[in-house]
């Protein structure tokens, strides 16, 4: 018995499981605490610590389930072909510009952070990614030496507070163009955001998915940059 | 058939990303570069989109699924105290608000100063 749930295909299994679980839960309360990315590992750590099974024994399975995160962020390319295309030149350079401009700011405005309040080096690497989606973030910190797990963190509570915060901030900041919207929530808070921008509208929400995977290369450029100054 | 040949694809151009990386003294993580690479070689036509893309959607789609064994270890984090955790948390919080209001700001100001039509 014990060797079955140490197996990998015992891992996956669950794994998969969880999946399909919090999965149905979310496409039936739309809430973000119920995001399979945060509901299943929170299940899944709790069964780990319930069968007294280890963080390695899973990883037998686990790593070959993660081995499906490359390919599946470079097939990320076809929808942002495929929906930059719809845009304009001048609405794309608009685009790109306002994207830039807020990945510099979600970096610098991490980085300044973590120098006042002190916190240490490798967290500071670990978070500095952690307004993109979590694919491209997870292979930002690689790079840069941090704990993949923290970024993985990190991204879930941004896209969190940003679903939650983006109609407040789109109201304060008085922006009308769908376009401004869409990129401020895909570019701050990837995919969870881009759920509310879809209830904002088709636009804001096909703009804001668009700009999640800009913001997630413009930012892969940025975080090195801004190693320099750590 | 056509599952395998895309699915090959898209594993042989993640793989083509990471040795980019590689030589390229790991600037960009493999997966940025991967991206990149499929970009254009969909804009240049080499790959069709239609032999991708069941593929590439059901991948992206599983996206959630791929990513929680990297959450999963968080579990391994016990060093980190609860002043980290709450600083971490503030500055999630507060850069993430920073950063969406700088974007629209932009944003709209990009679109006013060229004259597009504010509504499409």
């Amino acid at each position: 018995m014990n060797n079955i749930i140490r197996s990998p295909l015992f891992s996956i299994s669950v794994t998969m499981l969880l999946y399909i679980i919090s999965m149905h839960f979310y496409s039936r309360k739309k809430n973000p605490f119920f995001n399979p990315i945060l509901l299943s590992p929170l299940l899944l750590i709790l069964i780990l610590y319930l069968t007294g099974l280890d963080y390695s024994d899973y990883m037998k399975g686990g790593s070959v389930i993660s081995l499906f995160i490359g390919p599946a962020t470079a097939a990320l390319a076809l929808p942002l072909y495929r929906n930059i295309r719809i845009l304009n030149r001048k609405r794309v350079i608009i685009l790109l510009c306002g994207i830039f401009a807020g990945s510099v700011t979600a970096v610098v405005s991490v980085l300044v952070l973590s120098k006042i309040t002190g916190l240490s080096g490798v967290l500071t690497r670990s978070i500095l990614s952690k307004s993109v989606t979590v694919p491209i973030a997870v292979g930002i910190t690689g790079n840069a030496g941090g704990l993949v797990s923290v970024t993985v963190a990190a991204v879930l509570v941004t896209g969190i507070t940003g679903s939650f915060l983006a109609p407040f901030i789109i109201k304060l900041t008085r922006v009308k163009a769908p376009l401004s919207k869409g990129t401020a929530i895909g570019t701050s808070a990837h995919i969870i955001g881009t759920v509310k921008a879809f209830e904002m509208g088709e636009k804001e929400g096909s703009i804001s998915s668009l700009s999640i995977g800009i913001a997630g290369i413009f930012t892969a450029f940025i975080v090195p940059a801004a190693l320099l100054f750590l | 058939m056509k599952m395998i040949k895309s699915l090959f694809i898209l594993f042989f151009i993640n793989i083509a990303g990471n040795v980019i990386s590689l030589f390229t003294g790991r600037v960009l993580p493999g997966s940025v570069i991967a991206i990149l690479l499929l970009f254009l070689l969909l804009s240049f036509r080499i790959i069709k989109p239609e032999k991708i893309e069941t593929t590439a959607y059901f991948l992206v789609s599983s996206l959630p699924l791929f990513l929680i064994p990297s959450a999963v270890g968080i579990m391994e984090c016990t060093s980190l105290d609860i002043r980290e955790i709450v600083t971490i948390i503030l500055i999630v919080v507060f850069t993430t608000i920073l950063t969406m209001a700088v974007t629209a700001y932009v944003t709209e100001l990009l679109i006013n100063l060229a004259g597009e039509n504010r509504d499409e």
